[in-house]
Order: C-alpha cells, then structure tokens, then sequence
C-alpha cells in the first residue's frame, strides 16, 4: 500500500511538474505568439491643415445654339445633301423630299371615310322598339287571373262532386262484393254438383230400378219353382189384362209429360243463363250510368245515353227472367213425374206378374215357362231400366254441372266489370279529391300572386318604353356627334393640304452639321428632328453637376483650367450655376463657356477652384472608413499591461467636412491629439489588439 | 435465511443506487465544465447564447433557450488554443495565483508549525486566551474582518499590493488550530523520553513533533492551498489594479467578456487542484483519521 502511495505520489509530481513547466513556456512565448498574430498598423496623429478643394469633372463642348430640322408631315425623303461635320451656309438644301401626298393626308381621309361610314350605319340601326312580348306575357297573366277566379268559384261546387265520387265508390264496392258472394255461392254449388247425394230423383230411379230387378228376380226365382204346379183364374187373367192396359197407357202419358218437362227445364238453364248475362250488363251500366252522374264533369248527352243504355239492358234481363220463370216453374213437375212414372212401372210390372201368375196357374207347366221366359225378359228389361236410370243420373249430374259453370264464368265476368267499375269510380274519388286539395285561402292566393305578376309587367313594360324612349335620344345625341366629328375631319383635311411642304428643306442658318438622323428612303416622323445644326457664331459651351457643396467654392466668372489641353488657345469661364432639376436641392449645374479652338462634341476635363479652407482636424483620406452606421476613423489607444504596452483601436465616429485628394477634414468626438491609424496590413475592426511596427 | 439474504442484496442495491445518484449528482458540473471545454465558440453561442447574453461589443446569439450538452458538435481545441496560447491575459492571471497562493501556504505552514508547537508546550492561562482568540478568528467568516484588513492595509501602505492578500494569508489560524490539535496527540512520554535523553527544545520540535507532524502539514498544506487558490474576495477588495488579479477573479469575470473561453479556463483551473489533492490524498486522509499511539 505505502509502495503505491509513493508510486502515486510520484507521478502526481510528474505531472505538476509538467503542467507548471508547460504553462511557463505559454507564458513565456505567448505574448510573441499574441504579437504575431496581431495586425500591424501605421498611424498619425491628427492635425490641423488646409483642404484645397478642387471641383473636377468632364464635359462634352456643345454649341450655344442648336437648331433642328423637321417637316410637320410624313413623306419620303428621296437624297440627303449633307452629312455630319459638314459646313453650311444659309438657304442650302439639306434634304430632297419625294413629290408624293403626305401619310397624315391619307390617314385624314380615310378616317373621314369610315367617319362617314359608321354615320351610315348608324342611321340605319335605329330601329322603332316592339313590345309584343311583353303584351303576350301580360295577356297570358290575365287569362290565367280568370283562371283562378273561375277555379276559386267551382270550389263548392268540386265538393259536391266528391261526395258524389264517394258514393259512386261505394255503390261500386257493394256489386263488387255482391258479385264476390255470388261467386262464391257458385263454387260451393258446383262442389255439390258433384256429389251424387244431390240428385235424389235420379237415385230414387235407381233405386226402384234395383228394387224392379230385385222384384223380377225373386219372381224369376219363385216362377221357377212354381214350374211344375200351374193354377190360373180367367177373370183374374181379364182383370189384370185390363189393369195392365190401363196402366200402360197412363204410363205413356206420363213419359210424355216428363219428356216435355225435360225439355223445358233445359230451355231453362239457357235462359237462365242469359238472364244473368244481361243482368251483368245492366249492372255495369248502372254503375257507369252512377259514376257519370256522380262526376259532375258529364255532359247531359252522356248521362242520356248511359241511362238509356241501362234501362235497355234492364229491360232484357227482365224480360229474360221472366221467360226463364215460366220455364223452369214448368220443369218444376219433373220430379214428381219421375216418381209416377216410377210407380206406375212398378205397377205395371206388379200386374203383369200378378197375370203371369194368373197365367201360370191356369196355364200348364208350358204356360209356367212361357212365364218363366217373360219374367226373364222382365229382368232383363229391369236391368235396362237400371242402367237408364244410372245413365240418367250422370247426364243430369252433368248437365247441372255445366249450368253452374256457366253461371260462375257470367258472374266472373260481371266481377271483372264491377271491378273495373271500382276503379274508375276510384280514379274519380281521387281526381275530386285533388281538386278539392285547393281552398278558397289557397286560390286567393294564388289569385294575389297573379295579379302581382300581371302588375311587375306593366311595371316593366313602362320602364322599357322608358329605357327605350332614352335609348333613341341617346342615338341622336350620338349621330349628332358623329356628324360633328365629320365635320372636324373635314376642317382637318383642308388645314393638311394647305401646309403642304415643298420638296426641298433647307438650312435657316449657317454653321456645321451635328447630326443627320434619316437617311435617303426614310420616312420623316412630324415633329421628330430630322437633323440638328451647331450655329457656330453663337459660341460653345459645357455643362456638368456638382454638389451644393462644390457649387459654394465656386463663383461665377471663376477661370476652369482645361487639363488634358496643351498649347492650345482654348479659353474656358464659368458663366452660370443653376439647379439641377434631376437632383433637386442637392446639386447644381455648372455652364462653362469655352472659346477658342474646340469642336462641338469634344470631351473636355476641367478643374475649378483654388481656395483652401482651414480646418482643426485634419486626416488622411485613408484613414477615414465607411460602414454601414456612417463614416469613423480609428485611434490607437495604449494599454499598459505586466506584459507591457498594449495597443488598441477604437472607433470615432465622424463626419468629413471636406476632402481633397490627400486629405479630409473631419469632426466628431476628438481631442485634436488622436493617433489615428491610417493603414494596416490585415483588416483591423474596432476593439482589437494591434500593434505598431517597430 | 433466504429472505433475509435477499433483502440485504436489495438493501444493498438501493443504497448503491442512491449513492452513485448522489455521486452523479455531484459529478455532474465537472463533467459538464470538460466536456464543454470542447466545444468550439459558435457551438457554445448557439447552446448557451440566452445564459451568456451580453451588452458589450454587439455580441448576439443565435438561440434564445439554453440548451445543455455533454457532448460536443464537433470536438475543438479553440478554446484551449485561445486561452494557453492567444490569450496571455490568462496565464499571467494563472502566474499570479501561483505568486499568491505559494508564499501563503509556504509561510503560513512554517508560522503554523511554530505555533502549534508553542501551544503544545506552553502551559497557561494566557496560551489558553490566545489559543481561544485563534479559534474565534478561525470561526469568524472573512466579511467579517475584511474592513479590518482593508483598513490595517491602507494603514500599512500594502493595500493594491500582493502583500495585502499574502500577509493576512499567511497568519491565517486554521492551520495553527490543525497542527495544535494533531500535536497535543502526540504522547507526552515520547518527549519526555527524548528529554531524557538530552534532547532540547529545538531538538523536540525538530526531531520528533515535525517528524511526526509530517502528514499533518502536507494535508494542511494540500487544504490552505485549495482554499487561497479558489479565493475571490481578497483580490477584488484589496486588489484595484486588475492585472493583479487571480486566475479565481478573472473566471468570475469571463462570463461578461470571452463566453467561449470560460469552460476551457474553468478546466485548466481545475488541474492544479486536483493533482494537489492527488498528490496529498493519503495524508489528507491520514491527518484528518490519525488516532496515535506509542508503539513498543
């Protein structure tokens, strides 16, 4: 432990040492580091002095007059006598021009003739307003006005109509429902059609028809057995002869009652039939007949013909209901007739075994046969009648079958119409309904709205007359206009052909050509120079600017020095100091007049003043810097430091009052013995270190 | 057991938890102050331009918000080049700490050595008061005795010189109340025995009190130093001329001038006071937990 606490200790030492022998040589060499890095300056103190302030500046020598060549016209120049430099005397010929009509003349006259055109036409579009339009629409409003009151007068009237409606709509609904019940009485007959059980007479036909055949048997059965024994009575025999004679014919006359009851009662059924058809038709013409009267938009024609159309058809439906009545009450017997003639074959058949047994028993054992054999055959006669019978049940079955089936097709279709019949009464309820829908405070309104409408015509209708009436006085003013415009083209024409030009422009004075602006086959421009003309006999002068500053050094009659003349006599005064109009207030224009041997357009150097003025602080012109706060200078100010001397710039800001070449004076915060630092060779900003060379 | 175990771990791991907290707590401006030395003047600007807004010589920042870094942009030696190299300014204030701290900490020791073993020595009642008014000195803060100083200065013609910071410096009494109360632990018998064996009071002290007290000076000397070389009011009040000042003065300054410099000083700062304590940290602890004893 105690060997690494030295060990430690010992480099801990090291390092000190180190680090102090490092310092003292940053020590030692940082200040020729610092002073090396510094910039080096070279410095003056200010003083006072003199600023000798000369204004100096270039001009071009222009002549004191110039005069300018124009025409007032456009025409084509056809030679050009001179050129630039050349000298002239007066009345010399500068310029040929062609001998042809000026463009200002023949763009007059083609503005007077579309002047004169548009004029024309001008006359032509006025044209008188038309408001047909407007009345239509105006018209239109009042038809639609009456409209309204008339729609607003049948209001209560309209109701009525509904009523009616919905009368007719439920009259409707009960054939409808009428018809429905009907239909469905005639499915449940038909279902009954079918069964058997129905047809009494006919299974009580059969039914003795089977009893007959049961009867014939037994006899057969019991003649059969009475073969061998034979005892018969001739009265009995004359007795039951005659009984079967009468009762035969009785029978006759009763299948032929039944016969024509037969035939009767299918008469009937047709009937009925028809009877039922023409029943529908009545109704749905009642029903028709009812919606036209209850609509109260039918005329009476057609509520005449709907309701003869009705009777009619009512009429034939009774008529044929009353011929199927007395038909069908003359069918009514058949059934007891059947049963007559049932018995009556019983009857029959009973006497007629009563002598075949009377035969029999007064007969011998072949009588008893020939008896057998006849109740054989009246078996077999039995038999037939059975099968009759049975034949008969299914033909009336079916006849019966027929018959309501026909009867649910007519019913079928008076339910289509009836139905039909519904819906148009519907329709009707629902069209009254609708125009029901308006209410008197409604109509009224829409009375109002159309009365307003028709009112914002007429409005507008007056104001188009108005706008109109104004439109036409307006044109008037307008072609008065224009006349008077045709009027001035003309006065202008005239004036343009009276200052004509000649072909040849000549110089009004004597001097030099300063410049010729066109050439041979240019177009002159009025009123742009043509040429310009130096007259030399007035003299040469030379302008320039100077400041309001430089202006006050300066008098007038002040000698300028030409400066880059030599042995020349070339003589130049300053004549005037005016404002300078492109620099208001902060300059001025100098006119020199130069004599001697110059030329127009000669450029010439010239320095004027030479008096100096005395000014306290006095610097050189390099010392003086610019940024952007203004104009400064910078001053050494001495530090004393334990590393000696210290040299600082700091900024003084001031103004300079005046320059020459060498030398500003300023003023600012100075004490008159600053050190002002003049050059260096880095850039030097102020508050840095500088130093100054050795 | 187990459980047991286990919350002794844990116990163990919250305490190592807040105690490397606390000690990154504590760490934290330091290893703010390098790392930031290295960065270069813009970077620092753009970072700290709002802390560092200043009225002289139309300095402005680019970011208005403070924004703390430890790591640097890009690394620069700038600051270090300006300061060690472009600036003398600073070296000549490092010059002269050292010309104050020196002289203080060399004679106040040796003022001390002699003190203490006079306390030691000396019996009564009077050494008693004196040693009693150098403790109360000792309590008292320095704005306490600062007119004092600055009067006794003026009066004495030192004042805006050096000795008006060195001479207070070197009658300081901390170091005569350490060393007095480390050599009062010194066992009688060892000085009676070297009594006896014809030692003087000369050879007492040199041969056995300042031997012994070795470890003692070093860790005053390592804590005297540190204390007069971060000093800063002593040079503002007794000091006009600013070229005199310390390195401890002209770092509370730079905050107003050169912002881009003040993390490079602060760092070079640092160094002679750290490998001070290095050097002397075994007797700095030595003399601060020294129980004695005689052996043998």
């Amino acid at each position: 432990m105690a060997k690494e606490g030295v060990k430690k200790r010992g480099w801990v030492k090291n390092a000190i040492i180190i680090f102090l022998i490092i310092m003292l040589l940053l020590t030692f060499f940082s200040n020729t580091i610092m002073n090396y890095s510094l910039p080096e300056v070279a410095a003056q103190y200010t003083q006072p002095g003199t600023i000798t302030t000369k204004v100096r500046s270039s001009a071009t020598v222009e002549a004191n007059q110039r005069f300018e060549i124009f025409v007032d016209e456009t025409r084509v120049i056809k030679s050009v006598n001179v050129k630039n430099g050349d000298a002239i005397e007066a009345g010399q010929t500068i310029f040929v021009l062609e001998d042809t009509e000026s463009n200002e003349l023949a763009t007059a006259q083609r503005t007077l003739d579309e002047l004169n055109l548009a004029y024309e036409k001008a006359l032509l579009s006025i044209a008188d307003p038309s408001y047909a339009q407007e009345n239509q629409t105006i018209k239109e409003l009042k038809e639609d006005l009456n409209e309204a009151i008339s729609q607003r007068d049948k209001i209560s009237g309209r109701k009525e109509a509904l009523d009616s409606a919905k009368k007719a709509v439920k009259s409707a609904q009960k054939t409808v429902d009428n018809l429905s019940a009907n239909l469905e009485t005639l499915q449940q007959d038909l279902s009954d059609a079918s069964d058997d059980s129905k047809y009494i007479n006919e299974l009580y036909a059969i039914t003795a028809a089977e009893s007959a055949l049961s009867a014939a048997e037994q006899r057969r059965d019991a003649i059969q057995q009475e073969v061998s024994s034979s005892e018969t009575s001739d009265n009995e025999i004359l007795q039951l002869e005659r009984n079967l004679e009468s009762l035969q014919l009785e029978l006759q006359y009763l299948q032929k009652d039944f016969q024509n009851a037969q035939m009767a009662q299918n008469n009937a059924s047709s009937l009925y039939a028809n009877y039922m058809q023409l029943k529908g038709n009545a109704d749905a013409a009642k029903t028709t007949l009812d919606a036209l009267m209850f609509s109260g938009t039918a005329s009476e024609a057609e509520i005449a013909a709907a309701t003869a159309n009705y009777e009619s058809l009512s009429a034939a439906a009774d008529a044929a209901y009353s011929e199927y009545n007395s038909l069908n009450s003359s069918a009514g017997d058949i059934t007891s007739l059947q049963h007559q003639i049932d018995k009556m074959n019983i009857q029959i058949r009973q006497v007629r075994e009563d002598l075949d047994i009377a035969r029999l028993k007064t007969g011998s054992s072949s009588s008893l046969k020939a008896q057998l054999e006849s109740v054989k055959y009246e078996v077999e006669n039995c038999k037939t009648q059975l099968q009759n019978a049975k034949n008969n049940l299914q033909t009336v079955k079916n006849q019966s079958i027929s018959n309501i089936r026909t009867q649910i097709d007519t019913t079928n279709a008076q339910l289509k119409a009836a139905n039909q019949s519904l819906a148009d009464a519907r329709d009707k309820q629902t069209e009254a309904e609708s125009e029901n829908a308006l209410t008197i405070e409604q109509a009224n309104e829409q009375i109002k709205t159309i009365q307003r409408n028709l009112q914002d015509q007429y409005i507008a209708l007056a104001e188009k007359q108005d706008s109109d009436d104004l439109k036409l006085k307006l044109e008037e003013l307008y072609l008065d206009a224009q006349r008077a415009e045709i009027e001035k083209q003309e006065k202008i024409i005239a004036d343009i052909k009276s200052k004509t030009s000649e072909t040849e422009i000549k110089a009004k004075y004597a001097g030099i050509i300063n410049s010729i602006s066109t050439v041979a086959g240019d177009s002159t421009t009025p009123g742009t120079p043509m040429g310009t003309i130096d007259v030399i006999e007035k003299g040469y002068t030379a302008t320039f600017p100077v400041t309001i500053e430089q202006a006050k050094m300066i008098r007038v009659d002040d000698k300028a020095e030409i400066e880059n003349m030599w042995y020349t006599n070339a003589e130049a005064k300053v004549t005037a100091i005016k404002n300078d109009p492109a620099n208001p207030g902060k300059g001025k224009i100098l006119e020199i007049t130069v004599t001697g041997d110059v030329t127009v357009g000669q450029q010439l150097y010239f320095s004027i003043g030479e008096r100096g003025i005395q000014y306290d602080t006095v610097v050189p012109n390099s010392a003086v810097r610019e940024d952007n706060n203004g104009k400064f200078i910078l001053i050494v100010e001495s530090r004393n430091s334990p590393l000696g001397t210290r040299y600082v710039a700091s900024r003084v800001d001031v103004e300079v009052k005046a320059s020459d070449d060498n030398f500003s004076a300023v003023t600012g915060n100075l004490y008159g013995y600053e050190f002002v630092i003049t050059t260096s060779n880095k850039p030097v900003q102020a508050g840095e270190l500088v130093r100054l060379p050795e | 057991m187990k459980i047991k175990k286990t919350f002794k771990y844990v116990n163990l791991a919250l305490m190592m938890f807040i105690a490397i907290m606390f000690a990154a707590l504590f760490l934290f401006p330091t290893i703010f102050t390098i790392t930031n030395s290295f960065m270069s003047t813009s970077e620092l600007a753009s970072n700290y331009g709002k802390v560092f807004e200043t009225l002289t010589g139309n300095k402005t920042y680019v970011q208005e918000t403070t924004n703390f870094k430890l790591i640097p942009d890009m690394v620069s030696f700038s600051q270090y080049t300006t300061v060690l190299i472009k600036s003398p300014d600073y070296l000549l204030k490092f010059w002269n700490s050292v010309i104050l701290v020196v002289p203080i900490v060399i004679f106040q020791l040796l003022v001390a050595v002699f003190a203490s073993y006079g306390f030691t020595r000396v019996r009564g009642r009077l050494k008693e008061m004196i040693f009693f008014a150098y403790i109360i000195l000792m309590l008292m803060p320095y704005q306490v005795t600062l007119v004092p100083n600055y009067l006794v200065s003026q009066w004495l013609g030192i004042l805006d010189t050096r000795m008006a910071i060195i001479l207070p410096g070197v009658f300081s009494p901390f170091a005569v109340f350490i060393l007095t109360k480390y050599m009062r632990r010194i066992p009688i018998g060892i000085i009676e025995a070297a009594k006896l064996d014809g030692a003087g009071e000369w050879g007492i002290f040199s041969k056995i009190c300042f031997q012994l007290s070795k470890s003692t000076l070093y860790s005053v000397a390592i804590l005297v130093f540190i204390d007069y070389w971060n000093m800063a009011e002593q040079p503002l009040i007794l000091l006009a001329d600013s070229q005199l000042h310390p390195l401890s003065v002209f770092l509370a300054q730079i905050n107003q001038g050169e912002v881009g410099l003040a993390f490079a000083v602060a760092t070079i700062y640092m160094i002679p006071t750290i490998l001070m304590f290095l050097y002397g940290e075994e007797y700095l602890i030595e003399g601060i937990t020294y129980s004695g004893g005689i052996k043998g």
